[in-house]
């Protein structure tokens, strides 16, 4: 079943001088996401892959075409009840602890103090802050405050993940915390779609694959089927086969969907 | 729907009391309250007036700080930081982010008022140790208390403009230029209607122009009306109808401004 | 290190002393120049002050009228009198000021201590009289320097005795307000009227300056009232008016003769009436 669909999706904006000039940030943009899926967005900058979350987070309204999160359009608020986001840049009140974030959060979601609290402290355990659960946010390090505003995503168990560049600036060490957290919420049955441009991360945890250029989605694929197109032996210059395959797509202009 | 408001009022309500501006200037409005006792020693008759010229004036100005400064911190700051994601990320609607951003900010003002205008009950009451019974005969706590919540009434129609310029504005120096430009206009055009129907042929004025600023005193908020500062300096009554009439002009005006506000809100893109 | 810290103190300690001294003598300089000039403000045309003010109008009222008090403050000290041209300036800065905040009470007082008899400003006191007669109904003064101005200055009894019976029937007026308007004739009534109108203004002033200016010219109104109380004791005695103040003293009438705290010399008019050298009743009569 499609818990997350895509239909025609366009979007352009307006600039220059009285505005009479418009860029194409989304061409006619289709995908479907299955339940419990884990998806992964990749494509240069500038491709269109923060934009398209934000239309199905409700931040942007499209030119043409519908967005549904569960069978309801992801512009009606509604939707966000299953859904928890993180976006390209931790946008927590830096003067808030986590745990006052967290309570924040919850209360939005129309819980209880006391639901919450015990919530609270399953996730900031999960993402390893329970021990600077009260420390204000603009204390903390990049990783940390990542890390923090996936626990703000994560809170309430949500059945869907949009993760916008959740990997971005973040050391080694810090990439495979957020890779396991991201990992152990798909074992529990959540359905996971995030964008980046590390190509590494896309093809160790994801399922399907999108690759975007220029406002379109090129083509979507599978780890396996990347592998069969590219075996070890056509890799160029030591390259992975998804870097292989995003390379040859975004050169010659691959049109599989 | 009205938890999600309370918490977002909330919430505005706790970022505010974190500025320090917001310290600085009740500091200074609370040093000029005090001051206002020693200030009207200098004057002859109107002392009570002076005292209550001064603190009703610092009070007011504490109010404005809101829309001024503070509202276009949080609402612009709050797009410009992208901590706006934070809260529409949830299951909250453009709309219930304006109408807890207005309540947080209402919430704000009154905090501010109030503590001023109780700065400026205690100056009275410290003016009656060193100044004659005869000075405070005009005295009316009333119409001093009226005042500030008339005051209150009128920042709170201001702030409903501010949320309006911050929800068509990217730039947050532009929503102040426009929220500054609503006060002063909005403090002016009773001033100048009464003046050009005073005036009548002998100003000059064409008849577009007489039209214009008619226009002008429907459209923008006549923050004039909502200032009795003179009436509670000579301690003369507010009258009720006009209070009643204000509450309905402030609570339809606010209002009309939010529904506008939301409207033009939810087309935004947050990018 | 520490010779460079001493340095950098010794250096800090003599920029301070410079900057205060530079304070306190530009203080001084400005305060001179400052002194002689009402606010800008004042001169602005009344709905430009108007609508600059926004919100805050009875707060510049107070600012301009303490502007105007230290203006006059400064002249009386000096022992100075007003020019027409300064009268003028602080006609316009207390019509400003009533603008502002037509039931400040500050405002007509000044303008009745000082225009009519400085400037001959009568008319345009009066004018700042009637605004504030309508502004503050319960308050017979405007009505009480209206009668004033009229009776002493323009010479119209019938209008002053208007303005008094207004002034005696509102609460608070004394009660001798009604008494006078009978007993009053425009002879004798006049130098009686400006001694009760001053002893009034004084009962309410707590400026120094001010309330010694009033008190001098109380107390020579006071001696000329004397005067003309004992040239009336003459001629009930004699049948004619003495023609010098000295017959006074021969007649035995007066013991001696009150000196002029002005500094001038008392003497009488051809019409019997009597006046001082020092002319400090800068009266202009005008009908």
């Amino acid at each position: 079943m499609n818990i997350i669909s895509c239909n025609n999706i366009s979007k352009s904006y307006q600039s220059g001088f009285l505005e009479r000039d418009r860029s194409l940030a989304l061409r006619k943009v289709s995908f479907h996401i299955k339940e419990r899926e884990l998806f992964g967005f990749v494509g240069p900058n500038g491709a269109g892959k923060s934009t398209i979350l934000k239309i199905l987070m409700g931040f942007i309204r499209p030119d043409t075409g519908t967005t549904h999160i569960h069978e309801t359009l992801a512009s009606n608020p509604e939707s966000r009840h299953l859904l928890g986001y993180l976006p390209e840049r931790p946008s927590l009140y830096p003067h808030l602890s986590p745990r006052e974030h967290l309570l924040f959060g919850a209360k939005l979601h129309g819980m209880t103090k006391d639901d919450a609290s015990n919530h609270i402290n399953d996730v900031l355990k999960v993402v390893d802050l329970l021990d600077s659960a009260d420390t204000p946010i603009k204390k903390f390090s990049k990783g940390m405050a990542q890390r923090a505003a996936l626990a703000y995503a994560l809170l309430p168990t949500p059945k869907i993940l949009i993760l916008d560049e959740p990997m971005s600036g973040l050391d080694p060490i810090g990439r495979q915390i957020v890779i396991d957290i991201i990992l152990e919420a798909h074992s529990r049955g959540c359905t996971i779609l995030f964008c980046s441009h590390i190509l590494n991360d896309v093809e160790r945890i994801c399922d399907r694959i999108g690759i975007m250029n220029k406002g379109e989605l090129i083509t979507t694929t599978t780890p396996a089927a990347v592998l069969d197109q590219f075996p070890p032996e056509k890799q160029r210059g030591g390259k992975t086969p998804l870097e292989s395959f995003f390379l040859h797509t975004i050169e010659e202009g691959c049109c599989e969907k | 729907m009205k938890s999600s408001i309370i918490q977002i009022a909330l919430i505005t309500y706790k970022e505010g009391l974190r500025h320090r501006i917001l310290y600085g200037v009740i500091s200074a409005a609370l040093l000029l309250i005090i001051a206002s006792i020693l200030l009207s020693g200098l004057f002859m008759r109107d002392l009570l007036k002076v005292i209550l010229d001064i603190c009703q004036s610092a009070t007011s100005v504490g109010g404005l700080l809101i829309p001024f400064f503070l509202a276009i911190n949080l609402l612009a700051g709050d797009i410009e930081n992208k901590t706006i994601f934070a809260i529409l990320a949830k299951p909250v609607s453009r709309q219930q982010y304006i109408l807890g951003k207005f309540t947080g900010l209402t919430l704000l003002t009154g905090m501010v008022m109030f503590i001023l205008t109780c700065a400026t009950l205690l100056s009275i009451y410290g003016a009656t140790f060193i100044y004659p019974q005869a000075v405070f005969s005009s005295l009316s706590i009333q119409s001093i208390v009226f005042s500030s919540v008339m005051a209150f009434l009128g920042v709170t129609v201001l702030n409903s403009t501010v949320i309006l310029w911050c929800s068509v504005t990217t730039s947050s120096f532009l929503a102040t230029l426009l929220t500054l430009s609503t006060y002063m206009i909005g403090q002016s055009t009773e001033n100048l209607v009464r003046f050009l129907n005073v005036s009548g042929e002998e100003a000059a004025v064409s008849p577009m122009v007489q039209k214009i600023v008619h226009g002008v005193m429907y459209i923008f908020p006549n923050l004039s009306a909502f200032d009795f500062k003179q009436l509670a300096a000579h301690g003369l009554a507010i009258p009720m109808q006009e209070m009643v009439f204000l509450l309905f002009y402030s609570i339809s005006y606010s209002v009309i401004m939010l529904m506008l506000s939301m409207y033009l809100f939810n087309k935004r893109d947050l990018s | 290190m520490n010779l460079k810290v001493m340095l950098k103190g010794f250096i800090l300690l003599v920029l301070m002393t410079v900057s205060c001294i530079c304070t306190n003598l530009l203080f001084k300089e400005h305060n001179q120049r400052q002194s002689e000039n009402i606010s800008p403000l004042a001169l602005l045309p009344i709905p430009v002050t108007d609508v600059i003010s926004l919100e805050f109008k009875g707060l510049v009222s107070d600012f301009l009228m303490l502007d105007v008090l230290t203006y006059m403050g400064t002249k009386l000290m000096n022992r100075s009198e007003l020019s027409q041209d300064e009268c003028n300036m602080v006609y316009l800065a207390l019509k400003q000021i009533i603008n502002l905040d037509p039931r400040s009470s500050d405002p007509y007082v000044i303008a009745e201590t000082t225009l009519p008899w400085d400037g001959g400003l009568v008319k345009e006191t009066n004018e700042i009289l009637v605004e504030a007669a309508r502004m503050r109904p319960h308050d017979p003064r405007p009505f009480f320097f209206l009668w004033y101005n009229y009776f002493s200055f323009l010479n119209d009894p019938e209008k002053a005795g208007y303005y008094l019976q207004k002034a005696a029937k509102l609460p608070g007026a004394p009660p001798y307000y009604a008494a006078l308007a009978s007993r009053m004739d425009v002879y004798s009534g006049q130098l009686q009227g400006a001694i009760i109108f001053l002893q009034e203004i004084i009962k309410e002033t707590d400026d120094p300056a001010l309330k010694k200016y009033l008190l001098l010219r109380k107390d020579s109104l006071k001696k000329m009232f004397l005067l003309e109380q004992s040239i009336a004791k003459f001629e009930k005695k004699f049948g004619n008016k003495p023609l010098k103040l000295e017959e006074l003293l021969n007649t035995g009438i007066l013991v001696r003769l009150p000196e002029d705290p002005y500094g001038g010399t008392f003497f009488i008019r051809e019409n019997g009436r009597v006046y001082t050298t020092s002319k400090l009743m800068r009266v202009k009569k005008t009908k």
